[in-house]
């Protein structure tokens, strides 16, 4: 049985993977009449972008981050007020965003690696900027607006123009997911450095004594997933055009990008495409229970812990393996 | 009193015991001995019930208490000092052999029990109020042993009582095990021991483990002395 | 300052001493089930809810409606032990710190969407029949000092329990080694739900003297979660003396600077303390290395 799945995974990996890069392209360009479901698919890889953030973070380097929504709130804000008030263009605003929330997150990280913290503890400080975030915004109320936030104008996004409107956010957020991912799955799998990081997830305490520098690989996909976070979390922004603290909150932000990663398996590649596209799906099916929808959140992160632990891609996979045999 | 009928344990899915048969009698003392691995420590948790055997049966007097949750077999009598000491570390020295006590029938005996242990380890009695965390190696295993005969069992297992220790607290904690069996009488102990030389001056009888099986059973006071034996069975 | 300085002591020490009582449940419980219940604040607004209902719904008389609201509490601490945490014994050491953590994390989020779906308006307030002194124009409310006391109360004979009774020993030693304490025959599985109804019965206590002093709604679950957590981060998450102590200080503080600089930035500030206590010294101010 373990034979055919060692079979060719990478081949497996590789197919699957670009399927869903295909689907990801082809889908909106085929229902582009739908303007409804364009929408949501938007928020699909949004929300793919964020769980890929956390995925990386905690699913590959085992750091409990629990600010996504936060970093991505700081750089929405940040990109936001740039804009609103004219501060820099569009784009120098996203980048400043996105740079210092990669600064945050691997500062985070070398401050948790240099003090040995533990998961645990990783995770309440990252709750305790999560809160900061949400209380400061809430507080400065004339910077930031408050409760309610700000609106921003439609923002020229240069030579994305050409492409129909709805469609812009949805191609620029999938362009940077596709470029990611076939860059890190590259690394991961074909290089020597991606061979060293395979060693740190597997053991980090074997991967010291070999001579691999942990700290280093933690702290720079720490940096280079707080960039993501903060670059998505700017995008998101603009594409809500809107920007308030309850688009960026922990049950915003944070809660959907772990079920979504829990759902699609950790520490895979095309986890958080398959997570994201299954919770989209359920978020519009549930629609109509409005406020009982929290409930039904509650439910199925329970149940997918206690049953689906490793994911449903892996436990579909074991089910159909031993169908065979 | 004690006797263990063809037991085979494991952790989950790797055995390390394979028909293991002993008896322990009435104020006797027994030595288990063995290469590093060979299943000693395993055999005596699975006595205490932290392991639950695959098959056989384990007997104490009459009662039979394979497969009994491990606070079952303490009341019934039985009790474990382990090589790991397993102590509370923020808990004074007295606190630990209180809580040895711990058992319904245990607390009757407490005062009792308590002057006996600090009578065979006086430096225990020197270092009540101090954390156990904060003493030597030599001085936990000492309180290890300590906790476990607060229990007020009839059989004390052991497991290695002098490992890593220095010669000299070695000698103490032997000493105190003898000035043990001097005061109490039947009061067995199964002693699981590296170091020949020590378990043999204590105990008569002794079993050899090796690879998780019983490759020898009888008087190893005196064969022992005879360097083939040793060579023989304990690769010495 | 001067009266009104002291009148903001008086309910931080208050507001310290119900924090406390809500962050030693947890500490124990993390101690000992080594699992960070996320949904300790949740059950704490499960019985206040209950309670609520009762008093406006039915004509309980107040004690028993608060009785029930408690029982109400203990019922849910056992029902996440038996239930919500199966899966996770059979884990180890940090995964089962994580798998506890966001299975207790599910649990409130469902939790809360049933109350707040069902009862959004149960809201409870305890009305002592106690005086309200006035003391050179600044009035107190001696009920205040009554919610402080009776936590005060509290703590401290949980304190003498765990200290001098047999059943108090046996649950420090759980937290300081699991199988040292199975070896001295000590029924691991019963004392860890005894635990979990220790810090619920704790917890629902809590609510109730909170009530006394603020009213207590649907939506405050998560936040008394929350700062129970930095207090026991601060106090040292498995040291239950730490955690009263953090307690106090922190309610004080709190309170303080409440008063110097609006509400927000107070609990900006308190997080910044718990940021650093966690870089500084991650097992808190009583520091023990476990």
């Amino acid at each position: 049985m373990t034979e055919y799945l060692t079979l060719q995974p990478m081949r497996v990996r590789i197919i699957a993977l670009i399927v869903v890069w295909a689907l990801h392209i082809v889908l909106p360009l085929a229902l582009q009449g739908v303007p409804y479901v364009v929408f949501i698919l938007t928020q699909m890889v949004f929300f793919t972008a964020f769980a890929f953030s956390f995925n990386f973070l905690f699913g590959f380097t085992r750091q409990l981050y629990l600010c996504i929504g936060a970093f991505a709130g700081i750089s929405a804000y940040v990109t936001g007020i740039a804009v609103r008030d004219g501060l820099t263009g569009v784009l120098e605003a996203v980048v400043l965003g996105t740079l210092l929330t990669t600064a945050l997150g691997w500062i985070v990280s070398v401050l948790s690696v240099r003090r040995k913290l533990v998961v645990i503890f990783t995770g309440i400080f990252t709750l305790a900027i999560t809160l900061v975030f949400n209380n400061m915004v809430v507080g400065l109320v004339s910077i930031t607006g408050g409760e309610t936030g700000f609106r921003i104008r439609l923002a020229n996004l240069g030579p994305l123009e050409i492409l129909p409107t709805n469609l812009r956010f949805y191609y620029v957020v999938t362009a940077v997911l596709i470029v990611l991912t076939a860059i890190s799955y590259h690394m991961v799998y074909r290089t020597k450095v991606g061979y060293a990081y395979r060693c740190v997830m597997d053991d980090e305490f074997s991967a010291e004594l070999v001579g691999i520098n942990v700290s280093r690989v933690k702290t720079l996909t720490a940096a280079f997933s707080s960039g993501l976070a903060g670059l998505t979390g700017a995008l998101y922004g603009l594409f809500n055009q809107l920007i308030s603290p309850s688009y960026y909150s922990f049950s915003a932000i944070d809660l959907p990008a772990q079920i979504i990663v829990i759902l699609g398996g950790r520490a895979t590649f095309f986890g958080p495409f398959i997570g994201s596209a299954i919770i989209t799906a359920v978020n519009e099916a549930l629609r109509f229970l409005g406020p009982f929808t929290q409930v039904v959140y509650g439910l199925i992160l329970l149940l997918l812990l206690a049953f689906f632990r490793n994911g449903l891609v892996d436990f579909i996979r074991r089910r159909v393996v031993s169908w065979f045999y | 009193m004690l006797n263990v009928v063809n037991i085979s344990s494991g952790y989950g899915e790797i055995q390390v015991l394979w028909n293991i048969s002993l008896q322990v009698g009435e104020g006797e003392v027994v030595a288990v001995l063995g290469p590093n691995g060979a299943g000693k420590t395993s055999l005596l948790k699975t006595i205490i019930g932290i392991l639950k055997p695959y098959r056989g049966e384990i007997f104490f007097g009459s009662k039979r208490i394979d497969g009994q949750p491990t606070e079952k077999i303490v009341m019934e009598g039985v009790s474990l000092s382990l090589a790991e000491k397993e102590l509370f570390p923020q808990m004074t020295v007295r606190e630990n052999l209180m809580l040895g006590a711990f058992n319904k029938r245990a607390r009757n005996k407490l005062e009792e029990n308590l002057e006996l242990v600090l009578d065979i380890f006086p430096r225990l009695r020197e270092r009540q109020n101090q954390k156990a965390g904060t003493m030597s190696g030599g001085e936990q295993q000492m309180l290890a042993i300590g906790r476990a005969l607060m229990a007020d069992a009839k059989l004390l297992l052991l497991d290695e009582p002098s490992t890593g220790l220095a010669p000299i607290m070695v000698r103490a904690i032997y000493n105190g095990l003898k000035r043990l069996i001097e005061v109490r009488q039947g009061f067995s102990i199964l002693l699981v021991e590296q170091r020949v030389k020590d378990a043999t001056e204590f105990a008569r009888r002794g079993y050899i483990i090796a690879n998780g099986r019983i490759v020898f059973e009888g008087d190893i006071a005196s064969d022992v002395r005879s360097s083939e034996f040793m060579h023989r069975y304990l690769g010495v | 300052m001067d009266v009104s300085g002291l009148l903001f002591i008086l309910d931080g020490v208050v507001l310290g001493t119900i924090l406390s009582l809500i962050a030693v449940g947890l500490t124990m419980i993390y101690g000992l089930a080594n699992v960070l219940n996320l949904s300790h604040g949740e059950i704490l607004v499960a019985g206040t809810i209950a309670a609520s209902v009762l008093l406006q719904y039915t004509g309980l008389p107040l004690m028993l409606s608060l009785a029930a609201g408690v029982l109400i509490t203990v019922g849910a601490g056992v029902f996440i032990e038996k239930v919500v945490l199966r899966p996770v014994y059979t884990l180890e050491g940090d995964e089962r710190v994580l798998l506890g953590l966001y299975m207790t994390l599910a649990f409130s989020i469902l939790l809360h969407g049933i109350l707040i779906t069902t009862f959004p308006t149960a809201y409870l307030t305890v009305n002592l029949p106690t005086p309200t002194i006035d003391l050179n124009g600044i009035r107190v409310r001696t009920a205040q000092i009554f919610a402080g006391a009776f936590s005060s109360v509290i703590l401290a004979i949980l304190f003498l329990f765990l200290k001098r009774s047999w059943t108090g020993m046996a649950i420090r030693s759980l937290t300081q080694n699991e199988v040292g304490a199975l070896l001295v025959g000590i029924n691991v599985r019963r004392y860890r739900l005894l635990v979990f109804v220790l810090g619920s019965l704790l917890v629902a206590l809590a609510g109730i003297i909170r009530s006394i002093v603020a009213t207590v709604g649907p939506e405050n679950g998560f936040e008394f979660t929350i700062l129970a957590l930095l207090v026991c981060v601060v106090g040292g998450i498995r040291s239950v003396y730490g955690t009263i102590v953090a307690g106090l200080m922190i309610g004080v503080v709190y309170s303080f600077l409440v008063y110097l600089i609006g509400t927000y930035l107070a609990y900006v500030a308190l997080l910044a303390v718990v940021m650093v206590t966690l870089l500084v010294r991650p097992y808190g101010i009583v520091g023990e290395k476990l």
